[in-house]
């Protein structure tokens, strides 16, 4: 796997990175929160 | 799913995963049903990831208790977060109680994870362990909860546990975060497949599917 990953599928889907867990929220779903895309890691 | 030993015509996928990483549950199920939707067969392989590796063994609380204690957050804003998440994962058919779930460290279940692979269970206890977890109540850090576990799948309890004690896979388990580390990989679920394309995160079963295709093809145009 020495090659740079080419990277598929939805670049906005939910993912755990350390204590934080995404939750993506489109941009016409809520514009003006800019606390709706990520919540903590249970 | 269908897992067998002759690789060559399979894709191959290799899966970043933590044992209390919901997002990794529910990306699972959606995988496992792109898979389904794709047709093809895959071979599959999980790898550990430690999104937590500072947390206790022996955290004594819930999920919940956890992130209020140890990383200071609002008890009402931690409720509303697990609620959400508990949500989604319903939606994938999936039930999550964090109010029974054990917060813990889960070097020790990747490396049941090892043990199992090493047994031809891998798949099996992935799944065992996500259940056990989040919707069971089982404490994944304890050595006896995890022997028990393992003999459900037909697993030898007391191999198990010998592996568990002299920590015989541990150097396993930390290979894998050294390899993800080298992949680039920050978050998990992450998926690899062929060695050459990569999926991040719980993506939808549709998209899992079509990426399989797009990996498919691929090889016809590489051949």
């Amino acid at each position: 796997m020495s090659e740079p990953l080419i990277l598929l599928g939805d670049a906005t889907a939910m993912v755990c990175d350390g204590d934080v867990c995404e939750i993506p929220v489109r941009v016409e779903d809520e514009p003006d929160s800019v606390d709706q895309g990520q919540q903590t890691d249970p | 799913l269908t897992v067998q030993a002759d690789v060559t015509e399979k894709i191959k996928v290799d899966i970043w995963s933590d044992v209390q990483c919901p997002w990794c549950y529910i990306g699972k199920t959606k995988f496992e049903a792109g898979v389904r939707a794709f047709g093809g067969d895959v071979h599959v392989t999980y790898h550990s990831f430690e999104l937590a590796p500072d947390t206790p063994l022996d955290f004594d609380g819930t999920s919940a208790d956890y992130l209020v204690q140890r990383k200071g957050l609002p008890l009402a804003q931690v409720n509303e977060m697990l609620e959400r998440v508990t949500g989604i994962a319903a939606d994938a058919g999936l039930d999550l109680r964090f109010d029974l779930a054990h917060q813990t460290n889960t070097i020790k279940a990747h490396e049941l994870l090892h043990f199992a692979k090493a047994n031809g269970k891998q798949l099996e206890m992935v799944g065992r362990l996500f259940v056990a977890y989040f919707t069971e109540g089982h404490h994944v850090g304890q050595t006896d909860e995890l022997v028990a576990l393992a003999a459900e799948l037909g697993l030898d309890p007391a191999a198990a546990r010998a592996a568990l004690d002299e920590r015989r896979y541990l150097a396993a388990v930390k290979a894998d975060v050294r390899r993800a580390s080298g992949l680039g990989i920050h978050g998990v679920p992450f998926f690899v497949f062929d060695d050459k394309y990569a999926v991040s995160g719980a993506q939808e079963a549709q998209t899992f599917a079509a990426v399989l295709e797009q990996v498919r093809d691929a090889r016809k145009v590489d051949a």
